[in-house]
């Protein structure tokens, strides 16, 4: 499979948590990678959690974009 | 019609070329010769105790078509008494007096001695002067050359020994066989200097005799190594330039020396910082009459351009020149292949394969000839198969620019907000 293939099957599991309310809380980059934790808060007060392992350079970056694009969502205008 | 005229560190000349010390500006015969073909200043092979130099003292590197694609030489600074060059530099200043001439010197790192050659140069009248601490070779074995070159407080104290004496412009002409060029430039201005050159030769050795097993070049079967110079060098030489251009503490003017030969070159270092060029390596292989192409060459393409000066071109990419982690990672370039101009040498596929990201595949067209393309998603923009593709046109690499820029400095003040 194309390394492209692998960014989208990343990029997707991204996408299918961030669309289930899960928000991003922790990042760890080192040797093997990003890991990148999610935290997801219910409406009753419950958590969940959700930590993905993301390798390739593309979903990466595309992590740090969304941070970017959050970031100037929340800067004052 | 543009105004080629230079003001550097306070030396006129009338165009920015100068030829750099070496071989070329050896005597003042050659020194004539050079700015009767149009030169505009010539730094004067290098003043100091005359040495004795021995035979057999260049060699070329010549690369698939091109001859002198690389130039090693270990000749060492002038061999004729002082007396004899300063005689000849003061005739050629009052035929010439024009034309910059600037002495390029070098002695040991005495403050006597620098006080001395400075005062006995100026005397004949000089436009300038141009500290030696480059040449990687046989002086350096004297202390001198790289070896003072080298350590920024021998630079930073024969700088100001030269200034304390000095009543023209002082340029340091600097090392490449350093770490950080920058930190010798530093040391420079911290002394003194005027103006800054660069760069020296770079320590080569050329090769080896596989028959003899003797070293190119060599005397009765010895070798040493060398000075670099030539084309080859250029992408080093400019790079230093540019490191020293983008320093906030170095604020003197620049000369660009290194592989230049043509127009083209010229402005490149003059884009990216510099006030003026030297050549040596160019005029050693194709003669003092380049200079003519050079000065045509700059003329229209500052007239293209709308420039009414050559110093407007100085320095003009510097802001362009950039640590890698101000880069924007957004940006995306991907090749396409233009099949019109595609010979179909598959050589982009074997580069990409072996030794890129596996993105140039086959397929066949309606007609069932196969062909290449390439899969863009894939593509990472690294340039290889446009870099080795023999077809001009076959490849063109397609900007992709987004619409929001982000460079890892910048990634990584983010992710450190989460603790990455």
């Amino acid at each position: 499979m194309h390394e492209h293939q692998f960014y989208l099957e990343e990029k997707q599991k991204i996408d299918t948590l961030l669309g289930n309310e899960f928000r991003i809380v922790a990042i760890n980059e080192n040797l093997s990678g990003m890991f990148v934790a999610f935290k997801q808060m219910g409406d009753q007060g419950n958590t969940a959690h959700a930590t993905l392992h993301l390798l390739i350079p593309e979903t990466r970056k595309y992590v740090t974009n969304l941070l970017l694009a959050e970031k100037v969502d929340q800067s004052p205008t | 019609m543009a105004d080629l005229h230079i003001d550097f560190a306070g030396i006129k000349s009338k165009n920015p070329f100068w030829l750099a010390s070496g071989p070329p500006t050896n005597t003042g015969y050659q020194v004539q010769r050079a700015f009767d073909a149009g030169w505009g200043g010539a730094v004067w092979k290098t003043l100091g105790d005359p040495v004795i130099n021995v035979t057999s003292r260049f060699s070329g590197l010549n690369y698939g078509g091109q001859r002198v694609a690389g130039f090693n030489n270990i000749e060492l600074i002038t061999d004729r008494p002082l007396e004899v060059n300063l005689r000849e530099i003061r005739e050629t200043k009052r035929a010439y007096p024009d034309h910059a001439i600037i002495a390029s010197l070098m002695v040991e790192p005495k403050q006597e001695k620098w006080h001395e050659i400075v005062k006995r140069v100026e005397d004949v009248g000089v436009d300038g002067l141009e500290l030696n601490f480059g040449c990687p070779h046989g002086m350096a074995e004297r202390r001198m050359g790289s070896a003072s070159g080298q350590v920024p407080d021998l630079v930073e104290k024969q700088t100001y020994w030269t200034k304390e004496a000095a009543e023209t412009p002082v340029i340091v002409k600097l090392t490449p066989n350093i770490t950080d060029i920058t930190a010798t430039a530093d040391a420079a201005v911290q002394g003194g200097a005027d103006a800054i050159s660069m760069i020296n030769t770079i320590n080569s050795l050329m090769g080896v005799d596989l028959d003899t097993w003797n070293t190119f070049p060599n005397i009765a079967g010895k070798g040493t190594h060398g000075g670099y110079s030539g084309p080859a060098v250029k992408p080093i030489a400019l790079s230093m330039v540019a490191e020293c251009a983008t320093q906030p503490d170095i604020q003197v003017p620049i000369s660009g020396i290194g592989g230049i030969e043509n127009w083209q070159d010229a402005v490149e270092f003059m884009l990216m910082g510099a006030s003026n060029v030297q050549v040596c390596t160019a005029a050693m292989h194709h003669g003092f009459r380049i200079v003519e192409d050079m000065i045509d060459g700059l003329t229209n393409y500052l007239d293209e351009k709308g420039l009414n000066s050559a110093m407007d071109l100085v320095g003009q990419s510097v802001s362009k020149y950039k640590k890698w982690g101000d880069l924007d990672l957004n940006h995306k370039r991907v090749a396409r292949i233009n099949q019109d101009y595609c010979i179909h040498c598959n050589k982009c596929h074997i580069s990409c394969e072996d030794a890129a990201h596996q993105c140039i595949e086959f397929y066949t067209e309606s007609d069932g000839t196969r062909a290449l393309k390439v899969r863009e998603e894939d593509c990472v923009g690294c340039n290889l198969c446009s870099i080795v593709c023999p077809a001009d046109g076959a490849i063109e690499m397609i900007e992709q620019p987004s619409d929001v820029s982000m460079t890892w400095n910048e990634r990584q003040r983010l992710i450190s907000v989460f603790g990455g």
